[in-house]
């Protein structure tokens, strides 16, 4: 219980959700970090991962990033299923699929030391002025 | 000397060995402004910058397509062929990496969409498809894709088979089912026929037990005929014998009358020559001559007796011969009538034991109908067992022909006849 897993560098957590933020896919790296199966994964709310540290403001500009076709992004801690937690290098984006359909794809790779740093601390800040 | 300030340097130093951690991995994101003060360094600097952001931005673009990649390729992993690559790098090898992985994509996608259209066609019964090998130039692939159409040959083949079988039975089995209800009416004829049979059978039997028992009497009858026709043989025997007798009596009666006639004649010459006598005696002789009269008298009545008596003994002699002449005949017709009645014995004992034989043979034949009136209703009862089979197996024919008929096959057009399939069925090699 809220122990932190560490990433590997050869990590790569992928996953693809609707615009809604539901899951479509989620690849093995991301079951093994998360402690997911897919099964248990495909179908539901992104923020099934979600830690209570994060702000709602990381989000938000994610959102809005996205919806303005740009590529967003930053390091986000997550949760696990036993309720464990994990930082991840972010990388979001949309792809627009055959016959217009748009999908989200979100690259996850383990951030530096400094980066969790700076990313504690602004979360922390910013959690308080919520 | 190029860089007069060791500050700005050591700057640019820092800025190179981010860039260099940023290279390595060990840095996910570069984030700099300008920060020397030389007017000439800060040349370098800006396009030290505007390279970083170059880097990230080739970074960042290449990373979207790896995202691409890396979940194109797991989903293909776990089974999924409906994701492509979608976007484009700056980097020309990887969208050749992109692009091959597409082809990947499409070509088992493709491929897998003819197979799954093949087995749905399968699963309606329909096996007139197959499927294009020059999808893929080799491999496991195509060999799914040939073992496909393999399939196809072989259920084609076999269904073919099963639909010229059943189309056989339906035809064989309606000829059956013909010669069936034929053999049926005919039993059903053989069985009343052999029912008649069996009472003509029993009436024959009986009259030939009665027509026994009557030759057998008859044979009885004869004998006793017989006894008694030889019993009459020796009676006339007897009267034959008689008759003789009476005949050498009559001989010697007429020998007697003979005599007597003689006897007769002699005492007339007598009383003749006593009358002579008498007459030359005169008075004396006239008693005499009376006497002599009276004997002549006396012999001519012998005499005339005797004729009387030769005249019925002649008669007598005649009836006598009459007698034996009958006698003789009646010997003769009666030996006639023998024969005929110890022939007639012999005829009626051969009557009695051919009637015997005869009252055998029927019971034998009796026995044998009887059986075979029990063998023919054993045979009604099987013959209606064939029927029913005949019956089910041309059911289950036209269940095998209208099975097949759903279902559609290459060759199933073919307008060969029963009969031909039969032969091909028979002469040509059996499946495998």
């Amino acid at each position: 219980m809220d122990k932190e897993i560490l990433l590997d560098k050869s990590t790569m957590i992928v996953s693809q959700t609707d615009l809604k933020g539901n899951i479509l896919y989620a690849n093995n790296d991301f079951c093994k970090i998360a402690e997911y199966s897919k099964d248990e994964l495909i179908g539901q709310p992104h923020n099934l991962l979600r830690h209570p540290d994060m702000p709602k403001a990381a989000f938000k500009d994610l959102w809005e990033t996205l919806q303005r076709g740009e590529v967003w992004n930053g390091i986000v801690k997550n949760k696990t299923k036993s309720g464990d937690y994990y930082w991840v290098n972010a990388t979001a984006y949309s792809v627009t699929k055959k016959a217009g359909e748009k999908t989200l794809i979100s690259v996850r790779t383990k951030p530096t030391a400094s980066e969790v740093t700076e990313a504690k601390t602004l979360y922390k800040k910013l959690k308080e002025t919520e | 000397m190029l860089f007069s300030n060791k500050q700005d340097v050591d700057t640019l130093l820092n800025t190179l060995d981010i860039i260099d951690e940023y290279v390595k991995g060990d840095r996910n994101k570069i984030s700099l402004g300008n920060g020397v003060s030389d007017k000439n360094i800060k040349k370098v600097e800006d396009k030290i910058l505007s390279i970083v952001d170059t880097l990230q931005t080739k970074n960042v673009n290449d990373l979207k397509v790896f995202g691409e990649i890396m979940l194109v390729c797991e989903k293909l992993s776990d089974g999924y062929t409906d994701d492509y690559i979608a976007q484009k790098s700056d980097d020309e090898k990887i969208n050749y990496i992109a692009f091959s992985i597409n082809e990947v994509i499409s070509n088992i996608s493709n491929s897998l969409n003819k197979v799954l259209f093949v087995l749905d066609k399968f699963k309606k019964n329909d096996y007139t498809h197959s499927i294009d090998l020059d999808i893929f130039r080799g491999g496991q692939f195509k060999e799914l894709l040939a073992g496909i159409n393999a399939l196809q040959q072989t259920i084609t083949t076999r269904v073919l088979h099963s639909y010229k079988i059943g189309i056989t039975m339906n035809h064989q089995s309606k000829i059956l089912q013909n010669e069936v209800s034929k053999l049926q009416d005919s039993t059903a004829h053989q069985a009343v026929s052999v029912r008649n049979t069996v009472d003509s059978i029993e009436n024959i039997s009986s009259n030939i037990k009665a027509n026994t028992k009557t030759a057998e009497t008859m044979f009885q009858s004869s004998k006793l005929l017989k006894d008694t026709a030889s019993k009459s043989l020796v009676m006339i025997e007897e009267t034959k014998n008689t008759m003789e007798n009476i005949d050498k009596s009559t001989a010697l009666v007429n020998d007697a009358i003979s005599m007597i006639s003689q006897i007769a004649f002699q005492t007339n010459i007598l009383s003749l020559n006593a009358a002579v006598e008498a007459a030359t005696a005169g008075e004396a002789g006239k008693g005499f001559a009376v006497v002599a009269q009276e004997v002549r008298n006396l012999a001519s009545k012998s005499a005339e007796v005797a004729v009387t008596i030769q005249g019925l003994m002649d008669s007598l002699k005649a009836q006598t011969t009459q007698g034996k002449t009958s006698a003789t005949e009646m010997d003769h017709e009666f030996h006639i009538l023998n024969d005929n009645i110890s022939e007639t014995l012999s005829n009626v004992e051969q009557i009695v034991s051919a009637s015997q034989e005869q009252k055998n043979n029927i019971e034998t034949i009796s026995t044998s109908i009887k059986d075979i009136d029990y063998e023919t209703s054993k045979n009604a009862h099987s013959i209606d067992q064939v029927n029913e089979i005949a019956i089910q197996s041309y059911n289950i024919a036209i269940k095998l022909v209208e099975t097949n008929k759903d279902i559609n096959f290459n060759g199933k057009d073919a307008t060969e006849s029963p009969d031909e399939i039969i032969e091909s069925l028979f002469s040509t090699k059996k499946l495998d």
